[in-house]
């Protein structure tokens, strides 16, 4: 038990060595904020790996970004009450300077702030991680159709804040002649 | 603009000023948390069915519009609670913390119609059945499911207040006094849990002690219930709800024949109004510029064909589906009349009631399994959906239609 422990830790250091900037960036698509992203690395290679499970080292990076996803979707309903008592909180607050702005991109990343949780972990698998519907599904535990439809509306918003997206959308006119 | 791309910046960005993971601390935490054990509470639930999940969400839609004038229409009444015969001790329990505001005022929400955002759903009371981590539903449990949710005025539309995607989702129940007796308090709120029977089902989000927020005892009688984003100006009444061994079940039917994707239409849709209980006829004042690629929303009128009077709550919305001109069935038809309104219909034939067709057009997996968009074209549009009867032993079948609609 111990010795499985121990294999345990070793892979949770390669990957929090070798892989936490990308996995860093990949929570930063979701959270939009450099400290929350740090954050929800930590929480999610701890949930990862607190039980011990054998986890190979090709395979562990994987159960991290889905364990980023889920910590993300969960922390977001447990925020809401938490913003209410922050202020009785002291928390160490990380002054971002213009050297470590994020890149330039800023419209677009505005554009996420303004999705919600689950509509931003949808666009993440969709369009960076490039999964398909059934599979973005499966990942997040929904049915296709309710993943169409947060992708739906998160288009929609996203190109009214940036203008049309290099995604395929039709509109639908129904024929007021043609009502019966 | 290529939005992978810019996903694809933003994250190169970040990798290159995002901090190093401090790998004594989690390693810390993972061997405190070791330490500890990990608590496990057996709760059960019901699985993430149809991506109904309660809070913040943005999914669910409702609106009961006024009917057109010239269509008769019964009296809708407003459902009153009822004492309960054994009312619960106004004293609280030993060591119970009462509830935060709103719980014990009487500040109950005033049904309102946002243009951004819309509410659906339901509360389900049962017990939570750890080892299933589903919900076994009974009347008399000891548990509250919330599965209330919010979604936009119109598919594909921007929600939230003003269109800005946020949701502040809160759903309040009221006794016979009017003051708030339950409201749903994240810090109340049943932590998620999975199955201990090796399924691998998570509980879905939403689930609280069926207790009053007062008190800490059973909630017992029968509440009206509310559904409220008041940052939005959204407010919907549910149906009632009744706790106790002869309380408030979830409503079950048997839904017959529905629209398959890919599968010829059944005779019964084409038939439109034909055979069934109810004609649906969408509101004439409806403009086909309201019709959007996402799907549809908007008010219909529902008429008794006979013979007898039917009796029931009215369905929140109905659902539609596409048929193209091969008569095949095109769009699924996922939400189908799941909960029932505060409202009740008793017509005869003739006789209606108003509700509202809100159906996203999600488009069968055969025509494109990525993008879920209708190829252009045009189609037929129709109304179907099935809910039962006050008997509950009896399902009705409203049908409406054809619309013909075309995607540009």
């Amino acid at each position: 038990m111990h010795e499985a422990r121990r294999r345990s830790d070793d892979v949770m250091a390669t990957v929090a060595r070798e892989r936490g900037a990308a996995l860093g960036a990949y929570a930063y698509l979701l959270t939009g904020n450099l400290r929350d992203a740090e954050d929800l690395v930590q929480d999610a290679l701890v949930k990862t790996f607190v039980r011990g499970r054998r986890i190979e080292i090709e395979s562990a990076e994987g159960y991290v970004r889905r364990a980023i996803l889920s910590t993300w979707i969960d922390q977001y309903r447990r925020r809401r009450h938490w913003e209410r008592v922050r202020h009785l909180v002291v928390r160490e607050e990380r002054v971002e300077s213009a050297a470590e702005a994020v890149g330039t991109r800023t419209d677009v990343q505005l554009a996420l702030q303004q999705l919600s949780p689950q509509q931003r972990a949808c666009v993440v698998l969709r369009y960076y991680d490039d999964l398909t519907v059934p599979e973005i599904a499966v990942r997040l535990e929904l049915a296709a159709g309710t993943v169409k439809r947060y992708l739906s509306v998160a288009v929609g918003r996203l190109e009214t804040l940036l203008g049309p997206l290099d995604v395929t959308e039709a509109s639908v006119v129904m024929s007021r002649h043609e009502v019966r | 603009m290529d939005f992978g791309r810019a996903l694809q910046d933003i994250a190169a960005d970040a990798e290159r000023v995002v901090r190093s993971v401090e790998i004594g601390a989690v390693t810390a935490r993972v061997r405190r948390r070791r330490a500890q054990g990990v608590v496990l509470r057996s709760v059960g639930g019901l699985a993430v069915v149809g991506g109904l999940v309660a809070g913040a969400g943005l999914v669910a839609e409702h609106a009961t519009p006024p009917p057109p004038a010239a269509v008769q229409v019964t009296e809708i009444p407003t459902p009153t609670p009822t004492p309960s015969p054994d009312p619960a001790p106004t004293t609280a329990v030993d060591g119970w913390v009462v509830g935060a505001a709103p719980c014990g005022t009487t500040d109950v929400p005033t049904p309102q119609d946002s243009p951004y955002l819309s509410l659906r759903g339901g509360l389900i009371i049962g017990d939570l059945d750890p080892a299933t981590a589903m919900l076994d539903a009974d009347p008399a449990g000891a548990d509250l499911l919330d599965l209330v949710e919010a979604g936009p005025e119109t598919p594909g539309t921007p929600a939230g207040a003003d269109g800005d995607g946020a949701s502040h989702l809160m759903t309040v129940l009221v006794d016979e006094s009017g003051t708030i007796a339950f409201w749903s308090d994240p810090a109340r709120q049943l932590p998620q849990l999975r199955a201990t029977d090796g399924s691998g089902v998570l509980s879905t989000y939403g689930y609280y002690p069926a207790v009053d927020c007062r008190t800490g005892r059973p909630l017992a009688g029968t509440y009206r219930a509310f559904a409220s984003d008041p940052s939005a100006a959204e407010t919907i009444e549910l149906a009632p709800l009744t706790f106790g061994p002869d309380g408030t079940r979830p409503l079950s039917w048997n839904r017959g024949t529905l629209p398959t994707c890919g599968e010829p239409a059944p005779a019964a849709l084409l038939a439109g109004g034909a055979g069934a209980d109810f004609t649906v006829t969408l509101d004439p004042g409806f403009a086909p510029d309201e019709a959007r690629s996402a799907g549809i929303h908007v008010p219909v009128t529902v008429t008794a064909n006979g013979p007898g009077r039917l009796r029931g709550q009215v369905p929140q919305e109905l659902s539609a589906v596409l048929v193209d001109d091969a008569g095949v069935v095109v769009s699924e038809n996922q939400m189908m009349g799941d909960f029932p309104s505060a409202a009740t219909f008793d017509v005869g034939a003739g006789e209606s009631f108003g509700t509202s067709l809100f159906s996203w057009f999600d488009m069968c997996d055969h025509l494109d399994p990525n993008t879920g968009w209708a190829a252009r074209g045009s189609y037929d549009l129709y109304v179907y959906d099935t809910f039962p009867a006050a008997s509950g032993s009896t399902t009705l079948t409203a049908v409406g239609g054809p619309y013909r609609i075309t995607v540009r």
